[in-house]
């Protein structure tokens, strides 16, 4: 192994040994080739007209210097002497296709040391000084505000690589080789300093601007192997790559690295984020069967990365740009991934006092304690413990969920979660990949939550009875969430049955519910009361088929309620029959007279329906029966006998919902 | 063959005098849901359309053509604003079709839709035709 400074100090040392055989006179010398490793000169003649003060000029035909050609290299010293240095004032580089570069140097004493100053057309100049012998060889390279374009353009095979990302800038380079020669180990420290840095994608979605990096490298050569240290310190500007935007300052890598013959280690590497915290690193990499260079191992670690910052800096970011729901996250994760060969092979994620909620406050995870590994060959078991919870209005209790995580399939162990006085059991929730893709099943029960405790909770007037669901079985298949069976509501002392739920795309833009429902003998003394329409006493059955709501509004439905079959006190008060008139708009008053009205409270009834055909936000209204051009929703019976007739069929569904409002003077949930 | 050839024809047409019948004006609380949406959304929009940013591409969405247009830290959110709108537009076109009790005719009325908005274009936008972006 031989290092480039010994090759060109080999080529100097022969061309001065050359020059010094002759004395005073001028002096012509040819040589055919010559070669050491990493450089090859053909055609090489030197002229000079005074050993002492005079023009020089160096003819290189061909020169392969580091692997790159270059013909018709020429320089050319106005001033050059050999005594007592050797020096070379204004002179001029050229080389085939190149612009002129402009070169002085100086070469003296037993250390030959160098000092020289090049300096390409429109760059500031370079300086190189050292010694090129003697116990400790070495160099420094010094430059400052070189432009980048300029660099990268040095390195055609980099140039090409970058040139779709258009990238300038300045940067100032201080480097240093040292111990270069047989028998030492060289090394290498340098640093760079980019100022106003930027690049960007021709569709600007990968771009940087007013970048400030600095860079430090320190290496040194053992045998083939160069080991070392680097560090990246970001101080500033701002970067977008694709989804991801980060702004610098307070970013730092900083890693250990061996490097031999096309095999990469990094170790003891520390990534700081602002705020976020510190991921330390390993990586191997080494070549593939094909020669690329190919990911043997690695390891990411991050300890108590807080959630906040990580969400504000990526997390949240990322989901605006795809349109996802935001997060509110806050708490600490601790992190460990580790990949090989193959790809991911062990992942862990512990979560300490996590609060996860949803951002518009639909939702909430409170204290989340969990540990969740997963390995690729084998199932492993998680937990999380939730130390409470809401979920629209409603408070969950603390609950802690296991589970057995495996690549292609997670399973929990059955859970009750306390909900207000009752609790909700999970008795199966298990998510298969099958053909790539994911596929849930679960079945839950629901012990009877008190409805008087759940609709205080809802804000909603205080209801009598109980909720209760079970269901069998809930299947999750290509974005539609389906029920299988009937989930079942006691209230007002009757029941509502929900059977062919179905639950579509319920994250998507468009979340689309179905379902058909039944209600049976539904206590109307109870409901009235609770929802303030005036009382009526009496039993109620309905059925409303086809529901469809569209972002959780309806759209459509087909609803019928009527007075159940049996045997029951049947009365409405004046207040329920004004209500219910009121309901029909301005024409269903016309069949009751107000005089009559006035002087009763109450009156018998003998049936009461309804009918309302939701399509295209209108409601097409019917009744029990029709009479004169009208539809009855209330049949009278008994003394004093009432019917309501209404005759306004076609309603605007929002305007319907306005009345509700205003005769029960509660927003129906329904809105 | 050749009956084959015209049977097929003759769907295609008796599908197109069809769908000519079809109402774009039609409303319903989710249509109107999502145009307001899209309405909210667009006073954020028109200054990406007018600087060139955003164009409407000829499939009836919109497209993030040159991010350059946006300063550097704004253009996460323009991404994700035509990722909304994108969104809104394909429900859009799907409940129209589903209003129209047609679900099928989604796909004429994303057309019909690209034609409409290109048209109502203002000048200095850029729309896209042919797979090539040009400046109205």
């Amino acid at each position: 192994m031989c290092s480039l400074p010994e090759r060109l100090r080999g080529v100097v040392l022969a061309l001065t040994l050359a020059a010094s055989a002759a004395s005073q006179a001028s002096l012509d010398l040819s040589f055919d080739r010559l070669q050491a490793p990493a450089l090859t000169l053909e055609q090489v003649s030197v002229s000079l007209q005074s050993l002492d003060r005079g023009p020089a000029r160096l003819r290189i035909a061909q020169a392969r210097i580091a692997g790159r050609d270059l013909s018709d290299l020429r320089l050319d010293c106005a001033e050059f002497s050999l005594h007592p240095e050797m020096r070379c004032r204004g002179g001029v580089l050229r080389a085939h296709g190149h612009s002129p570069w402009q070169l002085d140097f100086s070469l003296t004493g037993a250390q030959r040391t160098l000092k020289a100053r090049v300096q390409p057309p429109g760059s500031p100049p370079i300086d190189i000084e050292g010694a090129l012998a003697g116990a400790h060889p070495h160099l420094r390279l010094n430059t400052r505000a070189a432009d980048l374009v300029r660099l990268v353009a040095l390195d055609p095979v980099l140039q090409k690589a970058v040139a779709a990302y258009t990238p300038a800038g300045r940067v100032d380079i201080d480097a240093q080789l040292s111990d270069f020669g047989a028998g030492r180990s060289m090394r290498i420290a340098a640093r760079l300093d980019l100022q106003d840095a930027r690049f960007s994608s021709a569709d600007g979605l990968r771009a940087a601007e007013g970048l400030a990096l600095g860079i430090e490298i320190r290496a040194r050569a053992d045998g083939a192997r160069w080991n070392g240290e680097l560090s990246a310190d970001w101080h500033a500007g701002e970067l977008l790559w694709d989804a991801v935007y980060l702004k610098g300052g307070g970013t730092a890598l900083a890693s250990r690295f061996a490097l031999d013959s096309g095999q990469l280690t990094l170790s003891d590497g520390a990534l700081d984020l602002a705020e976020v915290g510190r991921l330390s690193f390993f990586a191997d990499w080494g070549r593939s069967a094909a020669g690329a260079p190919a990911l043997r191992s690695a390891r990411i670690d991050g300890q108590a990365f807080d959630l906040e910052a990580l969400n504000g800096r990526f997390i949240a970011p990322l989901s605006a740009v795809h349109g996802w729901p935001a997060l509110a996250l806050s708490g600490r994760a601790d992190m460990t991934l580790s990949v090989d060969a193959q790809g991911p092979e062990t992942a862990r994620l512990q979560l300490h006092g996590v609060a996860l909620a949803d951002a518009a406050g639909r939702w909430s995870l409170d204290r989340v304690d969990a540990d969740l590994p997963w390995q690729r060959e084998q199932p492993t078991a998680a937990r999380a413990a939730v130390a409470g919870a809401h979920f629209g209005r409603i408070p969950l209790g603390p609950f802690e969920l296991r589970a057995v995580l495996s690549p292609d399939r997670v399973s929990m162990e059955p859970v009750r979660i306390p909900v207000l006085d009752a609790g909700l059991r999970l008795n199966q929730l298990e998510f298969v990949q099958d053909d790539g893709r994911w596929r849930g099943d679960l079945s839950f029960d629901l012990e009877p939550v008190s409805m008087p405790a759940l609709s205080e909770a809802l804000g909603l007037p205080r209801m009598a009875g109980s909720f209760a669901a079970s269901v069998p079985g809930v299947r999750w298949r290509d974005g539609v969430l389906a029920l299988d069976g009937q989930m079942l509501i006691r209230v007002f002392d009757g029941y509502v049955a929900a059977t062919g739920l179905k639950l579509v795309e319920p994250f998507g833009a468009t979340p689309r519910v179905l379902a058909d429902l039944q209600m049976r003998y539904i206590d109307l003394e109870a409901l009235t009361d609770t929802v303030k329409f005036g009382r009526v006493t009496g039993r109620l059955d309905g059925d409303v088929t086809g529901l469809e709501l569209l972002r959780w509004r309806p759209v459509a439905f087909d609803a019928r309620i009527r007075s159940s079959e049996g045997d029951y006190p049947r009365v409405i008060s004046q207040r329920a029959v004004q209500n219910i008139t009121a309901l029909g708009g301005p024409g269903a008053a016309a069949a009751i007279q107000r005089s009559f009205l006035g002087f009763f409270e109450r009156f018998g009834y003998r049936r009461i329906g309804l009918s309302c055909v939701l399509r295209d936000g209108v409601c097409d209204m019917d009744g029990l029966d029709h009479k004169g051009g009208g539809f009855v929703l209330i049949e009278g019976g008994g003394v004093p006998a009432l019917s309501v007739v209404g005759y306004n069929r076609r309603v605007d569904w929002p305007e319907l919902l306005d009345r509700l409002s205003r005769v029960t003077g509660a927003t129906p949930v329904v809105r | 063959m050749n009956a084959l050839k015209r049977i097929a024809l003759l769907a295609a047409l008796v599908a197109s005098a069809a769908w000519a019948q079809g109402n774009l004006e039609i409303n319903t609380p989710a249509i109107s849901q999502i145009k307001s949406g899209m309405q909210a959304r667009h006073a954020q929009l028109a200054p990406h359309y007018a600087s060139g940013a955003v164009g409407l591409g000829a499939d009836g969405t919109v497209a993030l053509r040159d991010a350059s247009a946006v300063p550097l830290a704004q253009r996460q959110a323009v991404q994700g604003l035509v990722a909304q709108e994108n969104a809104d537009r394909a429900a859009l076109y799907r409940e129209i079709a589903r209003a129209n009790g047609h679900p099928e005719w989604e796909a004429d009325i994303r057309n019909t839709f690209a034609q409409r908005w290109i048209e109502r274009a203002q000048p200095g936008w850029y729309v896209q035709s042919g797979g090539q972006w040009s400046r109205k």
